[in-house]
């Protein structure tokens, strides 16, 4: 008879709440992270879940690695820490980077680098054809302020500085670490400066003006105007954007609105 | 003496009642047991392999077939009379369709009032069993005498019935949201109902060798009450409502395809006279 035929799986196949339960409740990683009133955020993609990393107060800037198992993070006048995410602990510090204002890792994961005054520095395996290099110098800029940096994978440079007389001008460089390849006069006071993974788009921020500029890596002149401070991006044409009412803008996610203080930093 | 006489004729009269000339049984033999089998042609939903006119793909899909089995002890009461008591065990099929709240939706910018729910199409196998117990009336005019002959039946059936989810189709209100969270639970493992039914038909029973019985009939069932095993009218032994809700409308599904089997069925059985 017709029905003798034992029935074959269409669609999905057997279910059961018992087996759905693991996959359902499963803990979205940790990717992101942001610095609000001194405390330092991890967070999931949707900008919730949120893990205090530091709530010792004063820290301005946190980073994290690629890979988004390391945090990077530092309280004023104190070195920078090493937050290791999977055993939830700080591991070690960076030594002599207690002044530093600005850091992130390299695409490596190992290789942190920082700015110190117009130096940047890198600790670990070597990325720079000379470690620190003096950007302003690079520059060419004598009475320039560094503004940000960021290094590629290549050991190439991306800064801003900021050079200020009886015009100010803004410059974003892009440099291998001993001559300058490229230039693009800029708008902007460029700080906060993310890359992308993929190093194919560079987020700078402009708080002045409340502008999130974008660059094209494969060719700075072209520049991209978002509203917001700053952000860091996750893709060819998104990422994170903080805006001037102190929200986060997610990729495709909406906007989440972030209470417990100002906003001085992110990065995914 | 009249009184005498009147009392005589009463207890000749309810002699005529339990006194036989002949006792009740063929031969003298009362009790037989028998194999039988109950089957329909699946019209109102899918069978066990999802064969039938309702089937999950809602395509055209052959024709299905639902039988049961069962074992049935029978006991000749009186010439005319006798009752049985049977259990029986079929499979079937059932679909369903539940809803669960779309995960991960607080971290979208929706109003709560417009989420959405994921749908789950679902196909059942559904495990019947049963135990029954029927009174027997033979037809003396139509040459009955139990335990043959032509005889019209009516008893009372127990159905336990138990599912579970073999195939689903989900179908994401968000999809973005669903690669990461995938669903909610449907709340529905372990569902179990009980069912009760009114059973009545007629039948005949053939004796061959003085021992070999066949029997052939038809059995209507008429639903009276469900039994829910998993408490699933108590929301509050469930803290996901929503999860309460899907075993509601599972169990519902459960017993509408275990009424509409037992509504009609063509009865054939072998079985032997014992003593």
């Amino acid at each position: 008879m017709v029905s003798c035929t034992k029935y074959e799986t269409q669609y999905e196949g057997p279910y059961s709440d018992k087996d759905l339960a693991e996959n359902n409740n499963s803990e979205l990683s940790k990717e992101l992270v942001f610095v609000s009133d001194g405390v330092v955020f991890l967070a999931n993609k949707f900008v919730s879940d949120l893990l205090v990393v530091s709530d010792e107060g004063g820290v301005q800037v946190a980073s994290i690695n690629n890979n988004h198992t390391k945090v990077l993070y530092k309280r004023a006048g104190y070195n920078i820490q090493i937050y290791d995410i999977a055993s939830g602990s700080n591991g070690e510090e960076v030594a002599g980077s207690s002044n530093a204002y600005w850091f992130d890792y390299h695409a490596n994961n190992e290789t942190i680098y920082f700015l110190d005054g117009s130096n940047l520095h890198t600790v670990g395996p070597e990325v720079l054809l000379q470690n620190p290099v003096n950007l302003i110098n690079e520059s060419g800029i004598p009475n320039g302020y560094l503004r940000g940096a960021t290094i590629l994978e290549n050991g190439h440079i991306v800064f801003s500085v900021l050079s200020l007389g009886t015009f100010t001008n803004r410059y974003l460089f892009l440099s291998d670490g001993e001559d300058i390849l490229n230039t693009k006069e800029t708008q902007g006071f460029m700080d906060r400066i993310r890359l992308s993974k993929e190093e194919d788009v560079l987020w700078c921020g402009d708080e002045y003006n409340n502008f999130l500029r974008q660059y094209s890596l494969s060719d700075l002149s072209s520049e991209t105007l978002s509203s917001g401070v700053f952000g860091a991006p996750t893709g060819s044409n998104n990422g994170y954007i903080v805006t001037d009412d102190n929200e986060i803008q997610t990729p495709g996610f909406g906007t989440v609105e972030i209470t417990t203080g100002v906003v001085t930093a992110i990065d995914y | 003496m009249a009184t005498y006489r009147i009392l005589l004729f009463i207890i000749f009269c309810l002699c005529f009642h339990t006194l036989s000339a002949q006792p009740p049984g063929y031969l003298g033999k009362r009790f037989s047991i028998s194999l039988n089998t109950s089957s329909s042609i699946a019209l109102k939903g899918p069978d066990y392999n999802n064969k039938g006119n309702s089937a999950y793909n809602a395509e055209p899909n052959g024709i299905g077939f639902n039988i049961a089995y069962e074992l049935n002890l029978s006991y000749v009461l009186q010439r005319y009379a006798s009752i049985g008591l049977s259990v029986s065990q079929y499979n079937t099929g059932a679909t369903a369709r539940l809803l669960t709240p779309a995960l991960g939706t607080e971290l979208l910018v929706i109003p709560p009032s417009n989420i959405g729910k994921d749908v789950h199409d679902v196909f059942m196998q559904l495990k019947v069993k049963s135990i029954g117990l029927t009174h027997q009336m033979y037809k003396s005019k139509k040459g009955g005498l139990a335990p043959f002959g032509n005889q019209f039946f009516y008893g009372l059936k127990v159905s336990s019935v138990k599912g579970n989810i073999r195939d689903k189709h989900t179908t994401y209100v968000y999809d973005d949201l669903s690669a990461i969270f995938g669903h909610g639970p449907l709340g529905t493992d372990d569902a179990e109902v009980l069912g009760f039914t009114f059973l009545m038909g007629w039948a005949n029973t053939q004796i061959f060798f003085d021992r070999v019985l066949l029997k052939t009939g038809l059995t209507f069932g008429i639903p009276i009450s469900i039994k829910r095993i998993k408490y699933a009218n108590d929301p509050s032994s469930h803290p996901d409502y929503s999860s309460n809700e899907n075993l509601v409308i599972y169990e519902n599904e459960m017993y509408k395809r275990m009424q509409n089997h037992e509504l009609f069925n063509v009865d054939i059985g072998i079985g032997y006279l014992l003593f």
